[in-house]
């Protein structure tokens, strides 16, 4: 019998994908880490002048826009009419959907033009974009699972949306008659966000889960920890911080801090792999089953 | 049936007359020996891959088996007349499978709206078995799988050699032919091993196509390239490439077919895993198996070549 030929390994200016994603996950821990020690110096001096500062905002900026980069590398590796093209133009427009809301919460300070009114801001029509086309995304992805057509994947869709509308809107009425003083219009968008995470946070689960380990789901995992960090702001809007002592508040904050970019980044770095499991196939090292076996096993016999 | 068998491969020349059995062990190439007893019968030796597959006599239109220690006493009518024929691996296994399987009809094609007519009733039945169609000019054989003639198994020849693409099967021409048909023996190894390979590849195709419309083309090249590569040592002629799996090896014992496609539905399914999951690729496995042909699932089923095996 031949033995096999071992498959080439390919590198990317000399470095192999996987040390690339090493550096990555490197680069992001220690993002995270440097985030973490402002934020806990600010906890000893002023904290307020670090909630009110920029740093966390640019510190975000990179791997935002670093994940929608990933986006649209993966996007460019389908061509238009497979089933896997729309569903990553979708995941990567609501992820420059979140970029270009990310800037506009930059300029706001610069520019409060930026306003479109006290209540509904800029930034909030690109965080409802993101959210729609990111929903958009998990909806086909998951239909395209369980073999569905698209059409019907559609209406459905549309039904969650409406439904989330729906849904907002009669919590707005319900947490109105506790706070006469704030608008509908601020109420209804507070609220829509939790509502939006609930959904999108409850699919990304339900396709982690029906994906398990594998590798094509987990830039979907980043939606995960974007629903966790909304729910603690969600907690926070809705008053539920009057109910816990500092040290809690303090702890949310932190969780609510690092999971947010954290999100990013882990969408960001497994886009990036999916990426070079595109581009590079078996030469990219990241599909090399855990232990040999089938053809394989027999093949280096 | 008459025999122009030799005529669906290559007579080889250089081929010793008096170790003929040596050279196509050596160059492990499938073919056929033929002896040409002088008196309108022959006797001829199937290899494949240079293995020898069974010994037939072919008497009075009908195929005999032979052992091999028979084959090798039977004189031929001259030294001279031993001959070897290389043989592609479909036509091996299609000419083992004619000598493995009973006549049950015979016709005479007059012109292409007859040979329509008879497509169409094979079609309507659902028939399995083989063709054979013989005319001066040109010779072959096709198999026949659930009423469809089936491409990968499927040889003609006309005087200039072996036709490729160029016979169209379903709008030929030089008529008339003579066209025979042949039952299969179930309990025949020949026909074992092409029962198993429909519903391999039937099976192999839905999960290349249902895995390319999850992941895209390009995964789904990566996914065949691998196993192909992974194929190669096993010397199998068996390739997979844009979402369809191409079986054209001649395994002689259903068993070695069942090891093949076992250890290739392993390793797939350990590809697919890294990518979309276990839970997702036994989801996949499942799906299309369920869409198989419930004879094809009893097959599977029998020789556990199941979702289940494939998948973590």
């Amino acid at each position: 019998m031949k033995k096999m030929d071992h498959v080439k390994k390919t590198t990317i200016l000399g470095i192999p994908p996987r040390q690339i994603l090493i550096g990555g996950v490197s680069m992001a821990f220690a993002l995270l880490a440097v985030l973490s020690w402002q934020y806990f110096a600010a906890l000893q001096n002023d904290i307020d002048a670090f909630w009110d500062g920029q740093f966390f905002n640019y510190i975000t900026l990179v791997p935002a826009i670093g994940a929608a980069l990933a986006g649209s590398a993966v996007t460019g590796q389908f061509v238009r009419g497979e089933r896997p093209h729309r569903i990553w133009v979708a995941f990567s427009l609501g992820l420059w959907f979140w970029v270009a809301g990310e800037i506009s919460v930059i300029l706001f300070d610069f520019f409060p033009a930026g306003i479109v009114s006290p209540d509904f801001q800029l930034v909030d029509i690109f965080w409802l974009l993101g959210y729609f086309s990111l929903g958009l995304s998990l909806v086909l992805q998951l239909l395209s699972a369980y073999g569905m057509g698209q059409r019907r994947g559609l209406s459905i869709y549309a039904g969650m949306v409406v439904f989330a509308i729906i849904l907002a809107a009669l919590l707005t009425e319900i947490v109105r008659k506790g706070k006469p003083d704030d608008s509908w219009s601020f109420l209804f968008v507070t609220i829509l966000y939790p509502v939006l995470d609930v959904l999108a946070g409850g699919t990304a689960i339900w396709l982690s889960l029906l994906f398990g380990r594998g590798r094509w789901s987990r830039p979907w995992w980043g939606l995960i920890l974007f629903a966790i960090t909304d729910a603690i702001d969600a907690f926070y809007w809705s008053g539920g911080y009057d109910l816990v002592s500092v040290a809690a508040q303090n702890t949310l904050d932190f969780i609510s801090l690092v999971t947010y970019p954290a999100s990013y980044m882990t969408a960001g770095l497994a886009l990036l792999a999916n990426y070079f499991i595109l581009r590079y196939g078996m030469e990219s090292g990241l599909l090399k089953p855990a232990r040999e076996s089938g053809l394989a096993k027999r093949g280096m016999e | 049936m008459a025999y122009p068998l030799s005529r669906l491969g290559v007579l080889v020349k250089a081929a010793p007359e008096k170790d003929a059995d040596g050279y196509l062990r050596e160059t492990k190439k499938t073919g056929m020996i033929e002896k040409d007893l002088g008196t309108g019968d022959y006797a001829v030796m199937l290899f494949a891959g240079g293995t020898p597959v069974s010994a037939y006599i072919l008497k009075d239109g009908g195929a005999k088996t032979l052992s091999t220690s028979e084959f090798t006493a039977f004189p031929s009518k001259s030294a001279g007349e031993v001959r070897v024929i290389d043989l592609s691996d479909v036509a091996g296994r299609l000419a083992r499978l004619a000598f493995e399987s009973r006549q049950v009809a015979r016709a005479a094609i007059q012109d292409a709206e007859d040979w329509r007519r008879h497509i169409e009733r094979w079609q309507r039945e659902n028939w399995s078995g083989l063709v054979e169609v013989s005319s001066p000019g040109l010779y072959g054989m096709a198999l026949f799988w659930r009423g469809g003639a089936q491409k990968a198994d499927m040889i003609f020849s006309n005087e200039g050699g072996i036709l490729t693409e160029t016979f169209g099967f379903e709008s030929p021409n030089g008529f008339p032919w003579e066209v025979s048909a042949f039952a299969f023996d179930e309990s025949d190894p020949a026909y074992q091993c092409a029962a198993l390979r429909y519903a391999v590849v039937d099976w192999t195709n839905m999960i290349l196509a249902r895995y390319q419309e999850l992941v895209g083309h390009k995964l789904l090249e990566t996914l065949e390239q691998e196993l192909n590569r992974q194929i190669q040592p096993w010397e199998w002629k068996i390739a997979l490439g844009r979402a369809a799996i191409t079986d054209s090896h001649f395994f002689i014992h259903p068993k070695d077919a069942e090891t093949a496609y076992r250890a290739l539905f392993m390793s797939m399914g350990m590809l697919m895993d890294i990518v979309i999951g276990s839970a997702l690729t036994r989801r996949l496995l499942k799906e299309t198996f369920d869409l198989l042909n419930p004879a094809d699932i009893r097959l599977l089923t029998s020789l556990r070549l199941i979702p289940a095996a494939f998948s973590e």
